[in-house]
C-alpha cells in the first residue's frame, strides 16, 4: 500500500517535469533503469514489447494483448507512459514508439554496452578506513532514527542537522517559528509521515529536497540522476567522487545527514552508500523493507538475540493490543490510534476503540495506514499463526479439489495471509466509512444524447476505461472523472462524427 | 405514482454510488507488483543442437537468454533468476552456484561497468556454461535420455525454497543455506515462532524451458510428476521449442500450468520473441492474453518402450501404461502378477470366424434375433 503511495508521488513528480528535462534524464542508463522500475507492471510489459522491436508498435496490437477486464489498467499505463514522454504517438494515433534516447540507453543497460562508470565509479584500491556492512546499517539507522525520535519529541543527546530541520518544516511535517530545534512541533501530516514505511519516508523527504534544490538553482537533472544512481550501487562497496558533478558532490553532505551515504570525513575522496540508499528504487512491499533488514542487521551485529527484530504487536479479536516495546517512537505512534492503558517495563497494552480510531482519522490518518502499520509491526507469533491457518486452508482446498492451480484469477484473493484478525480490520475500515458518507468527485456530466444507442456506446466505453462514476440508463446521463473527460471526448468525436 | 417512480430512481442512484465506494477500495490490492523468480532451463542435448546447426547455435541462444534474464532482473529490485542446464552429464545449476567464488577476479567476459545485479549473474552463467561444455565433451553418449525432467525437479525444489524461506537481501545460495539451517534449528527449538516463518513473502515464480530436442522418447513419469508439482505450487512452465517439430510432453507441461508454449521456427530474432511472448510475469497473467494454442496432444507414453501411444494396456494395480504385454506376465513397475487367464485371452490372436452366408431376402422376415 505505502509502496504504491510513494511510487505514485515519485511518478507524479517525474510526470510533472518539463519534457526537455525528462529527455535529459533519459541520458543516464541508471536513471532509465530506475524509472522503468517505478512503472506499473503493465507499463513495463509495454516497454519490453517495444524495446527490441525495430518497427513502431501499433496500438491495435497492444489492445490484443490485454484482456477486456484489464482495459482501464491498460489506459492508465499508456497515459503514464505518455506523460513521462517514454512513448510517442505518431500523428494518426495508430502507432507508438519509444523515446529514442531512453530506448538506446535502456537497451545498452540490458546488454551491458553502456559506459563503465554509468553505475558509479567503484573504488578498486582498498580504503584505509574500511567499514563493514553492519557498521553502515547502524550508521544509517542511527541517523534516521534521530530524525524520527526528534519528531515525536524524545529527548536525545544529538539533534538533527539544520538542513534536515528546514526540510521537515518545508514539507509541512513540523511547524513553528524559525528553524530552531526547540521551537518546532509535529503536525498532523507529520504523524502520517511517521506511520509510513521507511522507504516512503525517505522519498517524502527527498522530494522536498528536490523542490529545495530548484530554489537553490541546482540542476534537477543532476540531482535526480544521482539519487537514481545511488539506488543501483552495491552495499558495502565504496565509490570515487571523481565521476560526480559539483552539484552531486555538494549533495553528499546533505545525504550524509539523512544517513543515505557514509563518508569517513568531509575531505574523503570516496563514499559508501548505505542500505537506505541502495533500496531507494526497490519495492518496499517486497521481500524485506529496508527498516526490517536494518533492524535485523543491527540486532545480529550487536549480538543481541532478541528474536523478532521488528514485530512486537499482538492484536486480539477483542480489540486488545499488546506491544512488546519500550521505544518512545513506537509508543508515540501507537498512541495515535490506540487507547493505551498500561505500561510495563518492556510492554504497553491498550484497546482499540471507536473513539481512538476516530481521533486518528480526524488527524488525517487513513484506515489503510493504520492497518498497514499493524501488519508490518505484527509479532512473529501472529504471522506464524496466520501462516498455519493459511496452510490449512490451502490444504483443505486442495484435498477438496477446489482448483486454484495455474495462477487462476481469484487464487490470490482466496488464499490471503490474514495476519490481523479480520474482524478488527473490517471494523477499522467501517469506522472510516462512517466518517465519509458523502464522497465528492470532480468530473463531467454527459447528457442529452440523441439516441439510446449513442448513450450505450459512450457509457460502455467510459466504464471499460474505468473513468465512469455514475450512470443512469433511463435518463441517459452519465458522469465521468476529471481525468477521463479527454479520453471519452476523443472517443465520442471519433465514433459519433462519422 | 410518479413520485413513487422517482423514489425508486433515487435509491437506485444511491446504490450505484455505494457500490463504487466498495470497488474503489478493492482496486489497488487486486493488482500488485510482487517480486518474481525466473528459472531458465537450457536443454543441452547435443543431437538436438546438431540438428538445428544451420539455424542457430547455443551461443546465440545463450546471448538472448542472458539479455532476457537481465530484463527480468530490471523489472524489480527483488526479482531473482536461476539458470540450469540439462545436459548428458546431468542437470546442474549454473546460477546460483556455490562452487564458484571468483566474483571479483579480473573477468572480461562481460563489461565491467554493467549493473551489478546483471554482472554477477551473467559472469557466473557464462563461466559455468564453459565448464559444462567441457563436461559434456567428455561424457559418453550411449543410450542418452533427456535430463530435462531432472532439471525441472531441481528448479521446483529451488523455487520451493525461495518461496517459503526467508530470503533476505543477499542472493547467494550460501546465505540461503545458512538461513535454512538457522530456521531448522530455530523451529526445532522454539516451535512455531521461528523467524523464517515470520517473514512470509508473496513471491511469484515461473520456469522457462528452452529445448531443441525433437525426441518424444522421454522418462514420462518424472516429467508428469514435475508438471503436477508445478501445478500445485502455481508455477507456470513456459516452453521455447526450437527444432523442427512440436514435442507433446513439453506442450502438456505448458498447457497444464498455464504457461506459454511456442514453437520457434526461426530463432534468429529470439530476443524479440523472448521479450514479448515470454515476458508475461505471473502477476500479469490474469490481465494479458497468453500467446499459446490450445491444441495439445495429451497422449501418454508407454512405460516399457517409451513411445507415445494412443491405445494400450493399463495395470490395474498401479495404473502403469503399456503398449505391449510384458513377457514375464508381471507389471514392469509394481511387479504385481497379472491373471494368467486374462493374459492368455489377451495374447490369443483374434479368431477369424467363418463367414456366414447372407440371405438376400429373408422369407419370414424376423429382424429381432
Amino acid at each position: 500500500m505505502s509502496a504504491n503511495q510513494f511510487k505514485a508521488t515519485v511518478n507524479e513528480y517525474l510526470e510533472g517535469l518539463p519534457p526537455t528535462i525528462q529527455s535529459q534524464l533519459y541520458e543516464a542508463p541508471a536513471t532509465c533503469l530506475s524509472i522503468f522500475r517505478l512503472l506499473t507492471p503493465i507499463a513495463k510489459f509495454f516497454i519490453m514489447l517495444m524495446i527490441f522491436n525495430e518497427r513502431p508498435q501499433s496500438v491495435r496490437d497492444l489492445d490484443k494483448w490485454c484482456r477486456p477486464q484489464s482495459k482501464s489498467l491498460q489506459y492508465d499505463a499508456l497515459k503514464r507512459l505518455k506523460s513521462l514522454h517514454l512513448v510517442e504517438e505518431d500523428a494518426g494515433g495508430n502507432f507508438l514508439r519509444l523515446h529514442m534516447t531512453f530506448r538506446k540507453n535502456f537497451r545498452d543497460c540490458l546488454t551491458g554496452n553502456q559506459e563503465a562508470t554509468a553505475f558509479g565509479n567503484l573504488c578498486t584500491e582498498d580504503d584505509g578506513h574500511k567499514v563493514t556492512v553492519a557498521f553502515l546499517d547502524s550508521f544509517a539507522l542511527q541517523k534516521w532514527e534521530t530524525i524520527l525520535h526528534y519528531m515525536v519529541g524524545t529527548e536525545l543527546p544529538s539533534k538533527p542537522s539544520p538542513s534536515v530541520l528546514s526540510l521537515l518544516k518545508l514539507g509541512g511535517l513540523m511547524e513553528g517559528p524559525g528553524t530552531d530545534a526547540r521551537n518546532l512541533k509535529i503536525t498532523n501530516s507529520g504523524f502520517q509521515f511517521l506511520l509510513q514505511d521507511m522507504n516512503a519516508q525517505i522519498w517524502t523527504l527527498l522530494l522536498q529536497y528536490l523542490n529545495l534544490t530548484q530554489d537553490l538553482n541546482m540542476d534537477p537533472v543532476d540531482v535526480l540522476n544521482f539519487l537514481f544512481v545511488l539506488g543501483s550501487l552495491e552495499l558495502g562497496k565504496s565509490y570515487y567522487l571523481s565521476g560526480l558533478s559539483d552539484t552531486q558532490v555538494s549533495m553528499l553532505a546533505d545525504l550524509r545527514d539523512y544517513g543515505l551515504v557514509y563518508q569517513y570525513s568531509d575531505q574523503s575522496d570516496r563514499f559508501y552508500p548505505t542500505r537506505l540508499a541502495t533500496t531507494l528504487t526497490s519495492e518496499s512491499a517486497s521481500l524485506k523493507t529496508p527498516s526490517m533488514a536494518l533492524d535485523q542487521a543491527v540486532d545480529t551485529s550487536n549480538g543481541l538475540d532478541s528474536g523478532p527484530g521488528q514485530g512486537s504487536i499482538i492484536l486480539e479479536t477483542n480489540f486488545k493490543l499488546y506491544a512488546y516495546t519500550n521505544s518512545p517512537l513506537e509508543i508515540a505512534i501507537l498512541n495515535l490510534f490506540v487507547n493505551l492503558r498500561t505500561r510495563f517495563s518492556n510492554m504497553v497494552s491498550g484497546q482499540i476503540t471507536r473513539e481512538s480510531i476516530r481521533n486518528a482519522l480526524y488527524n488525517g490518518i487513513t484506515s489503510d495506514q493504520i492497518i498497514n502499520f499493524l501488519e508490518t509491526h505484527a509479532h512473529p507469533q501472529m504471522r506464524a499463526l496466520a501462516k498455519e491457518r493459511l496452510d490449512k486452508k490451502v490444504e483443505f482446498d486442495a484435498s477438496n479439489n477446489i482448483n486454484t492451480a495455474g495462477g487462476g484469477q481469484n487464487s490470490s484473493a482466496q488464499h490471503k495471509l490474514e495476519i490481523l484478525p479480520p474482524t478488527v480490520v473490517d471494523q477499522i475500515k467501517l469506522w472510516q466509512l462512517e466518517l465519509d458518507r458523502i464522497q465528492a468527485f470532480e468530473g463531467y456530466l454527459f447528457k442529452e444524447f440523441a439516441s439510446q444507442q449513442e448513450f450505450d456506446v459512450l457509457c460502455n466505453y467510459a466504464s471499460d476505461v474505468g473513468v465512469l462514476i455514475w450512470s443512469d440508463r433511463t435518463k441517459m446521463r452519465f458522469f465521468v472523472t476529471k481525468d477521463g473527460i479527454s479520453q471519452v471526448a476523443d472517443f465520442a468525436n471519433r465514433k459519433l462524427k462519422r | 405514482m410518479p413520485l413513487q417512480m422517482r423514489n425508486g430512481n433515487e435509491s437506485h442512484f444511491m446504490d450505484a454510488i455505494a457500490d463504487r465506494v466498495v470497488t474503489d477500495f478493492g482496486h489497488p490490492e487486486t493488482f500488485t507488483d510482487d517480486p518474481s523468480l525466473l528459472t531458465v532451463i537450457l536443454d543441452l542435448n547435443p543431437l538436438g543442437w546438431y540438428n538445428i546447426r544451420n539455424r542457430t547455435t547455443v551461443k546465440e541462444v545463450t546471448k538472448s537468454l542472458i539479455v532476457f534474464m537481465n530484463a527480468h532482473l530490471s523489472l524489480n529490485n527483488s526479482n531473482r533468476v536461476a539458470f540450469l542446464t540439462a545436459s548428458p552429464s546431468g542437470a546442474r545449476f549454473l546460477y546460483p552456484n556455490t562452487m564458484s567464488d571468483q566474483k571479483d577476479t579480473a573477468n572480461t567476459l562481460v563489461n565491467r561497468g554493467m549493473y551489478r545485479q546483471f554482472r554477477i549473474v551473467d559472469e557466473t552463467v557464462l563461466l559455468e556454461l564453459n565448464n559444462e561444455f567441457q563436461a559434456v565433451a567428455q561424457t559418453e553418449l550411449t543410450d542418452y535420455k533427456s535430463t530435462v525432467s531432472g532439471a525441472l525437479s531441481l528448479a521446483l525444489t529451488y523455487t520451493h525454497r525461495m518461496l517459503t524461506l526467508d530470503e533476505s537481501i543477499s542472493t547467494t545460495t550460501a546465505s540461503a543455506i545458512s538461513t535454512s539451517t538457522n530456521v531448522a534449528s530455530n523451529s526445532s527449538a522454539a516451535g512455531a515462532g521461528s523467524t523464517g516463518a515470520s517473514n512470509l513473502i508473496s513471491m511469484k515464480s515461473r520456469i522457462l524451458v528452452v529445448s531443441p530436442d525433437d525426441n518424444d522418447d522421454i522418462r514420462y513419469i518424472p516429467i508428469m510428476n514435475s508438471i503436477f508439482a508445478a501445478q500445485k505450487m502455481k508455477v507456470s512452465i513456459d516452453v521455447v521449442k526450437l527444432g523442427s517439430k512440436d514435442v507433446s510432453y513439453l506442450q502438456q507441461a505448458a498447457d497444464a500450468t498455464n504457461g506459454v508454449y511456442l514453437h520457434v521456427q526461426n530463432p534468429e530474432g529470439l530476443i524479440q520473441v523472448l521479450s514479448t511472448a515470454y515476458f508475461i510475469e505471473p502477476s500479469l497473467r490474469p490481465l494479458v492474453v497468453l500467446p499459446t494454442n490450445s491444441n495439445v496432444n495429451y497422449r501418454a507414453s508407454c512405460f516399457v518402450t517409451g513411445k507415445s501411444i494412443d491405445l494400450g494396456f493399463v495395470c490395474s494395480v498401479c495404473l502403469c501404461i503399456m503398449s505391449i504385454i510384458p513377457d514375464l506376465g508381471k507389471c514392469p513397475t509394481c511387479q504385481s502378477e497379472f491373471d494368467p487367464n486374462i493374459l492368455s485371452q489377451l495374447r490369443r490372436s483374434p479368431a477369424v470366424l467363418p463367414r456366414k452366408k447372407r440371405k438376400v431376402d429373408p422369407p419370414n422376415g424376423t429382424p429381432a434375433a
